[in-house]
């Protein structure tokens, strides 16, 4: 290979980074239940694997915003002895297919996909959803499909998708403001576009009527009221959600990762260590490593966990 | 005979990774579906920013399925500190502008982890040379880590930021002035706005934007205002833009500019650099611009475009580099 100069700025510019060389293991998969490719990356534990978790992103543009910050609670978890596995839904990140392919269904088939593959490798060991915005509501419904009382833990969900839904046509509007420098379509002319099946772009991603209309009947409150398992439900403090005794509801400060954000955020510590806490009362082995007798490794929160 | 069609569905690549001053670094490799030559040039596509290697809208992966399909094996990865790969960017940045990252990107953090990229992808695909490219923060990056790089024939930036972004985002003098002119006329339509009033008296509106685009207009009803108002623009420009920028001439790269009208990169572009570059020098790149498009390029009829214009460029400079 020819030598090539780098820059002085740039050999300096490495110094704004840490975490180096961690030696984590981390296994970049496929896997290709019926026939489609979902691609998935498994965060393993250095010691014995005390349980098993499957991250359902969120959704469209919101799971670019919060990706970075999913990947660093997968390590976080895997470094309390947890089998990570995060992964994307067909038509989304690396994962193969067209995002108007998709469907709520087609979602849930998917996580019902990651959580076999997942159990498969945690040898009976206790397993969890983790959920983020809308992958936290997909995951509380594919969790009532699941024979075994699955535990989900929920980071900010999507509780009213009809409200969800009119934020995404929003974006639409937005967009023909900038193009047009009016509005051309307004929200209800865009619904019934999607419901005569016309495609809806919300910043490059196509609405389309199937995933449009699961949402609509999708019910996420309905769910948690009905639901068997354990449920942790992590809220911003203007969630308007009161909650049920049936589950767990903690009101936090945290950012809103899944947005475009005025400032940098490489994790939520917060949204972390409860989620931790959490699992760790149901399956007590969890993060009692050895040198972490808070539970959290490396350093003070909000600290490299690299 | 190579396959330019759209694919019908988005496949998945080959998962890869590799290290970069002991970082390790994912990526995905899409393979060259064209059977009957054997690839001497391949395509490295960087990150637009501190987001993942999918690209807005999966834009990285649309892309780099076409060059796939026109036979050039591609790489897309996520350099330390975002998306998959390993590395975090130093507390300090936690809570502080998204600007400072960006920073660091406009001034080349990301140039190791490119040429262990292309190191990779030559390994990985047998390819001989690279063209390197990318959206916004994955463009400067390209031009930044490939000016002089033996390997590297040409240099695709679309919607490259040309000033340094935490600067010209926090001083609204030193915004161009058409973008300054779009801002003045946002604000005029929301004068007959109840919303935007109820914003400014609740205190929700950017002040600072505001004073600064009244303030710019003011200056202009001034005798000569416009005149006066007019920058060096080589204040403006990014030191290690305008510097990569000759390096890369005097390396004789292939150098390729996309820009969407509706993007204010445009406006710096032509005003910071355009204007002052010799004729030489515009000889010295392509340059091409999409009407009306947005700077991600959401829609579909503009990502279309830019097919139109990318890959035939990518074709006459792997032919060039195939030649030399």
């Amino acid at each position: 290979m020819p030598r090539v100069r780098s820059s002085r700025r740039a050999s300096a510019g490495v110094s704004v980074f840490v975490g180096r060389g961690r030696g984590r293991s981390e296994e970049q998969i496929v896997f290709a239940p019926s026939g489609r490719e979902l691609y998935g990356l498994l965060y393993k534990p250095q010691g014995p694997c005390l349980g098993g978790l499957v991250v359902c992103a969120p959704d469209g543009e919101e799971r670019m915003w919060s990706q970075r910050m999913l990947v660093h609670a997968a390590r976080v978890l895997a470094d309390h002895g947890l089998l990570v596995l995060r992964f994307d839904y067909r038509g989304q990140g690396e994962s193969s297919g067209n995002y108007e392919e998709t469907s709520v269904r087609t979602r849930i088939e998917d996580i019902g996909a990651a959580l076999a593959l997942l159990r498969n490798r945690v040898d009976g060991a206790p397993v969890f959803l983790l959920g983020a915005r809308l992958g936290g509501t997909l995951a509380l419904r594919a969790s009532a499909n699941d024979p075994h009382g699955i535990g989900v833990a929920l980071w900010e969900p999507v509780l009213d998708t009809a409200a969800y839904v009119q934020e995404l046509l929003r974006v639409n509007i937005s967009t023909q403001m900038m193009m047009f420098k009016k509005v051309l379509r307004n929200r209800t002319q865009l619904a019934d576009a999607i419901a005569a099946g016309e495609k809806v772009s919300v910043n490059g991603f196509d609405l389309c009527r199937p995933f449009v209309e699961e949402l609509d009947h999708l019910n996420p409150v309905r769910c948690l009221a009905q639901s068997s398992g354990r449920r942790l439900l992590l809220l911003s403090p203007s969630s308007k959600y009161e909650g049920t005794s049936s589950e767990e509801v903690l009101r936090l400060e945290f950012p809103v990762f899944w947005k475009e954000p005025k400032n940098y955020y490489g994790s939520l510590p917060a949204l972390e260590d409860a989620t931790l806490a959490w699992i760790r009362r149901s399956t007590p082995s969890v993060g009692s490593t050895p040198g972490s007798p808070s539970g959290r490794t490396g350093t003070a929160r909000g600290g490299i966990i690299g | 005979m190579m396959n330019e069609s759209a694919p019908m569905s988005l496949g998945i690549g080959v998962p890869t990774s590799f290290l970069c001053d002991s970082f390790r670094l994912y990526g995905m490799i899409h393979p060259s579906r064209d059977p009957n030559q054997r690839p001497s040039t391949g395509v490295v596509m960087l990150n637009p920013g501190p987001t993942d290697r999918a690209g807005a809208h999966r834009f990285s992966i649309k892309l780099a399925e076409r060059f796939a399909g026109m036979g050039y094996p591609t790489l897309r990865f996520d350099p330390r500190g975002t998306g998959e790969s390993e590395g975090d960017w130093d507390p300090g940045f936690d809570g502080k502008p998204i600007l400072n990252p960006y920073d660091e990107v406009e001034r080349g953090v990301w140039i190791p982890d490119t040429h262990a990229a292309i190191e990779h992808l030559i390994q990985a695909s047998g390819v001989s040379s690279v063209v390197l490219g990318g959206v916004c923060g994955g463009s400067i990056t390209a031009l930044l880590a490939g000016a002089e790089h033996p390997r590297v024939d040409g240099i695709f930036m679309i919607g490259n930021p040309v000033t340094l972004s935490r600067q010209t985002l926090t001083d609204v003098s030193m915004l161009p002035q058409q973008t300054l002119d779009g801002e003045f006329r946002r604000y005029v339509g929301k004068l007959l706005r109840p919303s935007a009033w109820m914003r400014l008296i609740g205190l929700r509106t950017d002040f600072r934007t505001l004073w600064g685009v009244l303030a710019n207009r003011a200056r202009l009803l001034l005798p000569g205002g416009r005149r006066g108002l007019e920058r060096a623009p080589v204040e403006a420009l990014s030191p290690p833009f305008a510097r990569s920028f000759q390096t890369a001439v005097l390396h004789r790269k292939r150098l390729l500019f996309v820009y969407s009208t509706n993007d204010y990169h445009w406006h710096e572009f032509q005003e910071y650099f355009l204007s002052t570059r010799s004729e030489i020098e515009r000889r010295a790149f392509e340059l091409s611009c999409i009407a009306d498009a947005n700077h991600n390029l959401t829609e579909e009829r503009w990502q279309e475009e830019l097919y139109g214009i990318l890959l035939p460029w990518q074709r006459a400079t792997a032919s060039r580099g195939a030649t030399q």
